[in-house]
């Protein structure tokens, strides 16, 4: 499971790193967004009572939605970065100023990820959130091993 | 824990260390490419290179984050404190990872003049 999170938080990096990983970074972002189907179907599949499932699937839909407006920001962020890296006149204030509003809006996303993980721990038992914990899912499977590659590549390069 | 390591995953996609990686290389590959006297791409690539070092110690501190968060929000009782602690210093040392990467890359543009500068983009981006 560590090792699904370090390549798949180098996925969410190389989002926006460049020509060459774009597309294939993209391509991964399909098959994450397979994985929250199959999130949503284990989820009802363990959580016992449906009106407990509906609010954990609501929390999986919002934390899904939470991934489009943190890549979002993040593709925007890099563009902007990338512009003022290439002008030889862009000055420090105008890097500090991006870093600084955009650090903010990461803020703002990061504590509604935390929220909506605590909205699930509060709509499950612990032996249900146990249980998803010991979960394997195909398409995260296939996110990893995808992501390994990409990885792989982008440590080599460096 | 899934739920715990999807959060961990999309609270931690501001590293940025990966954007720095790829530029990291396009730079190196258009210096050493240029026309500019030696002295000053020999500057350049040592600066080059202290980017590439802080880029890869970016990569290692984001893991040892990961870890650390993802236990915390693997605990069903977890304690919302120490998560909100553990984000605030993933957010500090984002914040100081790219001010080192600006003032570096300011240093970087040193040995350079304007048009050397815009000439190593395109190179860049090839």
């Amino acid at each position: 499971m560590q090792r699904l999170l370090l390549l798949l938080v180098a996925a969410g990096l190389l989002v926006s790193a460049g020509c060459s990983g774009r597309k294939s970074a993209d391509e991964i972002d399909a098959v994450k967004s397979d994985s929250f189907d199959e999130l949503r179907i284990a989820v009802g599949e363990t959580v016992a009572d449906a009106d407990r499932q509906a609010i954990v699937v609501s929390q999986i839909n919002e934390m899904e939605a939470m991934f489009v407006e943190g890549k979002s920001v993040q593709l925007a962020f890099l563009d902007e970065l990338h512009e003022l890296h290439r002008n030889y006149y862009s000055t420090p204030e105008q890097f500090e100023a991006l870093i600084d509003a955009t650090n903010a809006e990461f803020l703002v996303i990061e504590k509604r990820l935390v929220a909506i993980n605590r909205a699930i721990v509060a709509a499950t038992t612990a032996e249900e959130y146990e249980s998803l914990g010991k979960l394997r899912l195909n398409a995260f499977e296939s996110s990893v091993a995808a992501q390994e590659t990409l990885d792989a590549a982008n440590r080599e390069a460096q | 824990m899934i739920i715990a390591t999807v959060t961990a995953l999309y609270i931690l996609f501001g590293g940025g260390s990966g954007w720095w990686a790829t530029e990291i290389k396009a730079l190196e590959k258009s210096v050493k490419a240029i026309e500019m006297s030696e002295p000053a791409r020999e500057e350049a690539l040592e600066v080059v290179d202290y980017m590439s070092d802080l880029s890869s110690v970016r990569t290692d501190q984001s893991k040892a984050v990961s870890k650390e968060l993802e236990k915390l929000l693997e605990s069903y009782d977890g304690d919302s404190a120490s998560i909100a602690r553990q984000l605030k210093f993933y957010r500090e040392d984002t914040r100081a990872f790219y001010s080192q990467m600006v003032q570096a890359r300011f240093q970087l543009k040193e040995n350079f003049t304007a048009e050397q500068w815009e000439a190593l983009f395109p190179a860049a981006e090839d």
